[in-house]
């Protein structure tokens, strides 16, 4: 007879409450993912927007449109090494449930800015070269059925001088990146192709914002400042920010809430955590006169504390990681639903690796305390008890 | 029946006058439907004050008219909206008013920190459009000078926006001259100055984001909409502004009701689980005590019920102390998120309602948490439970 065989043997001895404490550690810890999840949607905007790059809007209103003019004068500002501008519109495909964002931008300098986007050279230099031509994320190209080489008509664009609303591209290429989810969903074409296109006179020659790389994060101040100014009497005129300071300020503001239920959420975690160990606990208490029976036919103190100990770190240790698992396809299941708000929500292994150790610490606390009052057992009280 | 319902009673109040025996265990089982009901009321107070600014923004006979696609529209576009059939007319013709608007940085009182406020130029006829609008302290700025007024909860969210204040931003110095409240909508967290004198500061003169109109009645809007988006002059959209603001808020709304939603499902769940444990061991040392209830005559229904009684109770207990705290720290907390692209103000809104669906669902988790053992209960051979004692 083996330890395992004692701890299958106490298991079964009341199969419900088992079932129900490991199913509570279950959901104890796929809650645990979803807070982080969405710690992680708070504060992984932060990681992504690096400081060496800066953002200029339209001071008036960031929804406001820059003239394209702006460029040449913002790239020769000293420390700025590469310029991309945006602009775009929400299209479909076929259907208009299967919506997503059209990117026009300068093609040739987007890599540079973003360095945390690339494609296969072959691909890339195909894209540069076609005017018509996009390169799509992998998450959008498999959502949608693409493969390389595809004539893509995207419906429900803005009006083109023809009256038509349909855009077409050919797919030329599939992005990769490891920035999460909501960056790897873009439809990314060639701003040329849009401007000349586009019928509104008010939409050309515009874009919504210019985004730079710098090449020393210290001199992002100076260069932002730089930046704005040179159209200070201009019309309109420009706000430039670092993307750090400016996805700091963002969750600041927006944070406060969802930082409030992620407080909640913690306190009842560990609340849930107390209620599993006073089950664990109780189990011990029941089995008094067992334990008592296994010292008096020769089991020694320290061996039984370990079964013990080995009970209750089996139970949370294998509902934990049941949890974590659970709780990590839930947040990939919810990620598209929230990415609007939570660009960066999800489970990290930063996040998996605490709850793992968590699982363990209090696999270890919850046998503790019945581990010491197994230990401390008068084998002849236990038993005339019984 | 009238004997189950009696023996029922009977069951229930002697299980109940002897829960000070089963403390512990009860107030586990307590703390854990505490914890679930507490989250259920913060999260959905959260979600019920922030839908509430949308809601209260906004009327349905005020449609807000803007530009197909980027840019703004001049004086003159105002003038060909104005004349649109089904805009209401005033003393000084259509009323309607075009609005610029900036957004400034500002450091909030909470944290010092700079906060996004919007910083709206409106026109003379504002007070016509807008009819909830109403100056509560000061007064209303002067066109032409550099006066601005502020919303009640922008005063409040951030520094330096107090009547005599001087906010210096884009080269002006901006005094503040009055406070408004607008029925508790989303403008109350903004600032109003007159559209030429922003404009200016902006390099930016006869420049409109877009238009606000006043209809005849909110009847007219289809007519209005119709008319106005197949104007050639004009390529333009017109939205009711009740129904505007409705869709504002719905990104958020989206995220707080699912990861709430999902938090709150799953506390739930394991609330469930423990309570259920802790009911049968509850049970399990009773075994005795309901065979000896059993031998006396007593009925398998009654037991049954009587510990469901039990389970509901303490899911009562547990979510009852849980409402009612919520609705001391939670109701009317005042606290901000980003809104329509600037910060806006809110409070946690613990509704009646809100406590009512908090005590249904404590009494649902402690009837399922009661379920499973009471049926055990019930089932007891009576013969084997006796012997055991």
């Amino acid at each position: 007879m083996n330890t395992l065989t004692l701890i299958a043997g106490a298991f079964q001895r009341r199969k419900a409450r088992t079932l129900f404490t490991f199913l509570s550690v279950v959901v104890a810890f796929m809650l645990f993912c979803i807070l982080a999840a969405v710690r992680e949607g708070m504060v992984g905007q932060v990681k992504i927007s690096i400081a060496e790059r800066l953002d200029t809007y339209n001071k008036v209103n960031q929804g406001n449109m820059l003239p394209l003019s702006y460029y040449d004068k913002i790239v020769s500002v000293p420390g700025v090494t590469a310029v991309a501008y945006f602009t775009g519109y929400q299209g479909h495909y076929r259907d208009e449930k299967n919506k997503f964002q059209v990117v026009a931008t300068n093609a040739s300098e987007l890599f540079k800015v973003y360095q945390e986007f690339s494609a296969p050279p072959a691909q890339h230099k195909a894209w540069l070269a076609d005017r018509q031509g996009a390169v799509a994320g992998p998450l959008l190209a498999k959502r949608m059925g693409w493969k390389v080489g595809d004539s893509i008509p995207v419906l429900g664009g803005p009006a083109q001088k023809d009256g038509s609303k349909t855009w077409y591209y050919h797919l030329d290429g599939i992005y990769q990146t490891n920035l999460p989810t909501a960056y790897q969903s873009f439809f990314v074409t060639h701003y040329q192709y849009y401007n000349q296109g586009v019928a509104n006179t008010q939409a050309q020659n515009v874009v919504g914002q210019y985004t730079e790389r710098i090449d020393d994060p210290r001199n992002a101040q100076a260069i932002s400042s730089a930046i704005d100014k040179i159209f200070e009497n201009a019309t309109p005129q420009t706000l430039t920010r670092s993307q750090a300071l400016e996805s700091v300020s963002f969750m600041r503001q927006f944070g406060d809430i969802t930082a409030m239920v992620i407080y909640v959420g913690i306190a009842v975690f560990f609340t849930m955590l107390l209620i599993i160990g006073n089950t664990m606990a109780q189990s011990v208490r029941e089995r008094t006169s067992e334990f008592a029976m296994l010292r008096a036919l020769g089991f020694r103190r320290p061996w039984l504390a370990v079964l013990v100990l080995q009970e209750s770190l089996l139970l949370m240790g294998a509902g934990g990681i049941l949890g974590l698992i659970l709780g990590y396809e839930a947040a990939h299941l919810l990620a598209p639903s929230v990415g609007n708000v939570l660009q960066t929500f999800g489970m990290t292994w930063n996040a998996a690796l605490l709850g793992i150790m968590l699982c363990l610490v209090f696999g270890l606390l919850a046998g503790l305390v019945p581990m010491q009052r197994v230990s401390r057992l008068r084998v002849a009280d236990a038993l005339r008890r019984a | 029946m009238g004997g189950s319902l009696k023996q029922t009673i009977a069951i229930s109040a002697w299980n109940l006058r002897s829960m000070s025996a089963r403390l512990k265990p009860s107030a586990v089982a307590v703390t854990g439907f505490f914890g679930v009901v507490l989250v259920f009321v913060a999260v959905l107070s959260i979600q019920k004050g922030f839908t509430a600014v949308f809601n209260n923004t906004g009327s349905n006979d005020v449609a807000i008219v803007s530009l197909n696609g980027p840019g703004n529209m001049d004086g003159n576009a105002l003038k060909t909206i104005g004349q649109t059939p089904g805009v209401a007319q005033g003393p000084e013709g259509p009323v309607l008013m075009g609005t610029f608007l900036s957004s400034a940085q500002i450091p909030t009182r909470s944290s010092g920190l700079l906060g996004t406020v919007n910083f709206r130029g409106v026109g003379p006829q504002m007070p016509g459009v807008w009819r909830m609008f109403h100056i509560v302290q000061g007064r209303m700025f002067k066109p032409g000078l550099d006066e601005i007024i502020v919303g009640r909860q922008a005063e409040r969210l951030f520094r330096g926006l107090s009547i005599g204040d001087v906010l210096k931003w884009n080269h002006h110095d901006w005094k503040v001259v009055g406070v408004f409240t607008m029925n508790g909508g989303i403008h109350e967290s903004e600032i109003l100055t007159d559209a030429n004198q922003l404009q200016a500061a902006y390099n930016a003169t006869n420049s409109y984001a877009n238009a606000y109109v006043r209809l005849t009645s909110a009847s007219a809007f289809p007519a209005f909409k119709k008319a106005i988006e197949h104007d050639p002059q004009l390529s333009v959209t017109a939205v009711q502004e009740s129904e505007n603001f409705r869709q504002s808020g719905q990104d958020l709304k989206t995220v707080m009701t699912l990861i709430g939603g999902i938090i709150t499902l799953l506390m739930g769940i394991g609330a469930i689980f423990g309570a259920i444990n802790i009911m049968y061991s509850n049970i399990a040392s009773r075994m005795g005590d309901i065979a000896t209830l059993r031998a006396l005559g007593f009925a398998r229904l009654p037991i049954l019920c009587a510990i469901l009684v039990e389970g509901m109770v303490l899911g009562l207990a547990g979510g009852g102390a849980a409402a009612f705290i919520a609705y001391l720290i939670f109701n009317g907390y005042q606290a901000s998120t980003l809104g329509n692209g600037a910060l806006m103000a809110f409070s946690f809104q613990v509704t009646p309602g809100l406590i009512f669906s908090a005590l249904l669902l404590a009494i649902v988790m402690g009837f399922i948490g009661g379920l499973f053992p009471a049926i055990r209960a019930a089932r007891l051979p009576v013969a084997t439970a006796l012997r055991e004692i």
